[in-house]
């Protein structure tokens, strides 16, 4: 990978040239198709992803094998820092959702990437911090708003992150299921499925042909969203 | 539904265990005999589990080569265990890097298997908590069949008649207890009681059915309103627990075969289909053919102190579980039949350990001094951090109770 391809990923913007070269040496390119795990959770750990292209979905599974999507990732986001630090096992399993490209950087490697240009570790203790923050933000949601509110807000930001726009409006990028949906914001199959429905009659969301989640005003989502956070 | 056991084992339960001490001063059981033929048709040489001055450490040749290659699978186990991550991420991310979706997940399932970890499927967790169940229930089921046989808890333990009445009602009522999972801890506490019980024959004996302490524990350790809860589920600390006094009871009962070589001679002389083992004669390979039956039981004693040994560790807990489940299994269907049926439970407890989430290991401190060093890229400092303590444990395993053995003169027992 070129130094111009890797100063476009935002963990490594603000490096020098000097800096990327080195990072050029060390970081292995590596494709992964649909469907393909890179790691799951438990799993020993040793580098730290960085995607450059296509989709990856972050998810725990229970006991009884079921799959709770806790966060989709796109290009120029990374994963793996918290137990690249630590050295512990995975936290949770990764996936594929679309043919994805990325950059795995050993955890030795990245300490000597550290030592030269510690504006690297200050990128991952941001990604730290940001990962805390999110888990806190999902805990007030589960907490204090209820199912409607949760569900408007995921599609919000899944829409922000994985939205295609089209003449019809913003289509979501990845495919997910009703129990994927459910299974982030902690409701039911079903719960989410009738929501969907009447979201759907709302004219906040329709279904295009391949069943793609499809919002024709993304603000209206959120204001749908402010609307229903007090009901009880 | 999700386990709602205690956390450990409280003195409250622990109370009635000490209440049913007195039981063992009563008579009501007068005898004691295996109900597995074990009269010997052939002497057995002595001399060779004696002292040989002239061979190593005073153990016979054959028995120290016995011990070796014991100690040389035991150690290979422990290095495989330690480097156990590598090994399974080579041979998911190489091997079968290819796969993906459905096929690669079956794959991870089974390497989690294999390592101990939590393997996370719908249809394992159906047989995990229906092995739970199976275990809680079937002494239940073995104390009814003992109480219609005339026997208390196992066939070898006969009643005697001027007291059996007694001792069949105390037994078909534990086993209702046991059945409606009512009041468990005194369950638990009467298990205990009744092993404490069998002492009174002899310390061999109670090693014998050391196996009946796993469920046992679990009662204890579950709450007085029992039969207000679904339990199919056992927490970590209750696994560990299990792991500790299954592996230990067959380690025990190995060193308990060498101990009292004739006995398991007697057995051989009566069901000679159990000498053909394949893990047996690979333990014996080499060994002087004119001692062929005094290697086999050196043999049979060290394989189950080397797999009740490794399980009682935590290494590869589901695989040797397997082994003895397999082995058991046939031993009972197979070569003992009917009689042995009672065994379903130490049944239920390696289908539980098989199929539990809970693992842990008691080697966790060389795992996380072996990490550290691979982590800093002390590559040859970590080999070390493995080898060195995987040849200490497997040679102090075997040859320092192997020395001591022959000293005992054990030819009248």
């Amino acid at each position: 990978m070129s130094i111009e391809r890797l100063r476009a990923v935002p963990i490594f913007e603000k490096l020098s040239d000097a800096d990327l070269a080195s990072i050029e040496k060390v970081a292995v390119r590596e494709k992964f198709p649909p469907e393909k795990a890179i790691f799951f959770e438990g799993d020993p750990s040793d580098s730290l992803y960085i995607i450059t292209g296509g989709t990856v979905k972050v998810f725990q599974t229970s006991d009884d094998g079921k799959e709770k999507i806790l966060n989709t990732m796109g290009a120029g986001a990374f994963f793996g820092e918290i137990a690249m630090l630590d050295g512990g096992p995975r936290s949770a399993s990764v996936a594929a959702v679309s043919e994805t490209e990325m950059l795995v950087i050993r955890h030795k490697d990245f300490r000597d990437c550290v030592v030269r240009a510690p504006e690297l570790l200050w990128k991952v203790l941001e990604a730290v911090v940001g990962h805390t923050r999110r888990q806190s933000e999902q805990l007030l949601d589960l907490t204090f708003h209820d199912v409607p509110y949760r569900l408007l807000r995921r599609l919000s930001q899944l829409i922000a992150k994985h939205g295609v726009k089209e003449a019809k409006g913003t289509r979501l990028g990845i495919k997910l299921s009703t129990a994927d949906l459910a299974g982030m914001i902690g409701s039911s199959p079903e719960r989410v499925s009738r929501l969907l429905n009447k979201f759907q009659t709302d004219k906040l969301l329709f279904l295009d042909e391949n069943d793609a989640i499809v919002v024709p005003d993304p603000v209206a989502l959120d204001s749908a969203a402010e609307a229903v956070k007090d009901w009880v | 539904m999700a386990s709602l056991t205690k956390q450990r084992i409280t003195p409250a339960s622990l109370l009635p265990a000490a209440a049913c001490l007195p039981l063992t001063y009563s008579a009501i059981a007068h005898a004691h005999e295996r109900f597995i033929k074990h009269d010997l048709r052939h002497a057995v040489d002595k001399a060779f589990f004696g002292r040989n001055p002239d061979a190593f450490l005073g153990i016979n040749p054959n028995m120290t080569l016995v011990g070796l290659h014991v100690a040389v699978i035991v150690a290979a186990f422990l290095v495989i265990w330690f480097l156990r991550n590598r090994i399974e991420q080579f041979v998911e991310r190489r091997l079968f890097g290819f796969l993906k979706g459905k096929p690669q997940r079956m794959l991870h399932m089974l390497g989690c298997f294999v390592v101990d970890r939590p393997v996370k499927g719908r249809i394992f967790h159906a047989i995990s908590e229906w092995a739970v169940i199976f275990f809680m229930r079937s002494p239940g089921l073995v104390l009814m069949y003992s109480a219609s046989n005339d026997s208390l808890v196992m066939p070898s333990y006969p009643l005697d008649p001027a007291s059996a009445n007694a001792f069949k009602f105390l037994q078909v009522g534990v086993a209702i207890l046991i059945l409606t999972q009512t009041l468990l801890p005194l369950c638990g506490a009467i298990v205990v009681g009744l092993w404490i019980y069998l002492i009174r024959w002899g310390w061999m004996v109670s090693i014998d059915a050391a196996p009946v302490l796993t469920v046992a524990i679990v009662y204890m350790a579950s709450p007085w309103l029992s039969h207000k809860v679904a339990i199919t589920d056992i927490n970590k600390q209750q696994m560990r627990m299990l792991r500790l006094v299954l592996g230990g009871g067959f380690f025990a009962l190995g060193w308990l075969k060498v101990y009292n070589y004739n006995l398991v001679a007697g057995v051989g002389d009566n069901y000679p289909s159990v000498m053909n083992d394949p893990l047996m004669k690979l333990l014996a390979v080499g060994t002087d053919p004119a001692y062929a039956r005094e290697s086999w039981i050196v043999a049979f004693g060290m394989a189950e102190i080397m797999s009740g040994f490794l399980l009682m560790m935590g290494v590869f807990t589901r695989v040797w579980a397997a082994i003895m489940f397999f082995m058991f299994t046939k031993l009972m269907l197979v070569d003992f039949g009917w009689e042995e049926i009672p065994h379903i439970y130490p049944l239920g407890a390696m289908l539980v350990v098989i199929t539990s989430s809970k693992h842990s290991c008691e080697f966790e401190k060389i795992e996380e001094l072996s990490d550290r060093l691979a982590r800093q890229g002390r590559t040859a400092r970590q080999m070390l951090s493995i080898a060195g303590p995987a040849i200490a444990v497997s040679l102090l395993l075997i040859f320092p109770i192997l020395f001591a053995l022959t000293f005992i003169d054990r030819s009248t027992l």
